[in-house]
């Protein structure tokens, strides 16, 4: 396996109170909903996508954490990119979904809701990531007990050594249950000169 | 009748998250399909579940939906004929 330094161009953190782009608060919310507060958060960044109104949680969690991240770096959205990647991790999966679309199936309420059901698989957010930037290269999504700096690294290892095309790779943290909202979503280059941070786990502690 | 029109548009907007629309933003004669509101497939099932909800309407099949669902219109006067509540 050869041994490469990735190195993290841009990063953005979304909680239920701050976004964060770089280290550099944002926005702030003392008093908006989980709700409101994505939608404050879409038109502060003026984004311009209706889709984002259809989708579940997760999705617009990672929407506007990759939105931020990606225009940080002034990439042109609608340009297709062969050479990027996506991989994410949460713990909850799409648990917020399942919940949601579970009181639609309750026995004496039976009206089975497909737009809440399209989004139970947590991988789903990957997807809408995928389409919004028209990111060509693999997709993926693991679960597990909370976010491991040394297993996010390791799976960037790999998609780098795996596949030599990409070059590009957006992801993190991403996780929504129950209105709390965790999001850690980076741009990590296979290389790159200059001053960018290195994908290791003292950084990642560090952003998380 | 279009006291239902305008219950009928307020209820789209609801269920299929029509973020930032009003029901005077929506033309009750404009297709809701292809071009006018731009629905998808997904908009469209869920339709079909608001019918039944609502109205205790339960469209048998797709091509049934394609006709009541021309626009707000003609899914009023379908609800107006077969609604059972």
């Amino acid at each position: 396996m050869k041994n490469i330094q990735p190195k993290i161009l841009s990063y953005s953190r979304l909680t239920n109170q701050q976004l964060i782009l770089n280290g550099e608060t944002l926005l702030s919310n003392k008093e908006l909903s989980p709700n409101d507060w994505l939608s404050n958060i879409y038109k502060y960044i003026k984004m311009d996508y209706p889709k984002f109104f259809k989708m579940d949680r997760l999705s617009k969690a990672g929407i506007l954490a990759s939105e931020i991240a990606m225009n940080h770096l002034a990439q042109n959205s609608s340009e297709v990119k062969d050479n990027w990647a996506i991989c994410c991790f949460n713990h909850a999966a799409s648990l917020d979904d399942d919940l949601a679309y579970q009181k639609t199936i309750e026995p004496d309420n039976f009206y089975p809701s497909p737009s809440v059901f399209v989004y139970t698989l947590a991988n789903i957010v990957t997807g809408e990531i995928a389409i919004k930037y028209k990111i060509k290269g693999e997709t993926s999504f693991y679960v597990s007990e909370q976010f491991s700096p040394t297993l996010y690294i390791e799976s960037v290892q790999n998609i780098f050594n795996d596949s030599p095309d990409i070059d590009y790779i957006m992801g993190g943290w991403v996780e929504y249950l129950e209105n709390h909202c965790d999001v850690l979503m980076m741009i990590v280059a296979r290389e790159c000169d200059g001053s960018s941070l290195d994908l290791n786990e003292e950084n990642l502690k560090k952003l998380i | 009748m279009e006291e239902l029109i305008n219950e009928l548009k307020k209820e789209i907007i609801e269920v299929l998250n029509l973020e930032g629309m009003t029901p005077e933003d929506i033309d009750e004669n404009a297709p809701l399909f292809g071009e006018g509101l731009g629905l998808d497939s997904i908009d469209a099932l869920e339709l079909i579940v608001l019918m039944e909800k609502n109205y205790g309407i339960k469209l048998a099949n797709a091509a049934e939906g394609r006709e009541i669902f021309k626009s707000v219109r003609v899914m009023a006067e379908y609800v107006k004929e077969h609604r059972t509540k």
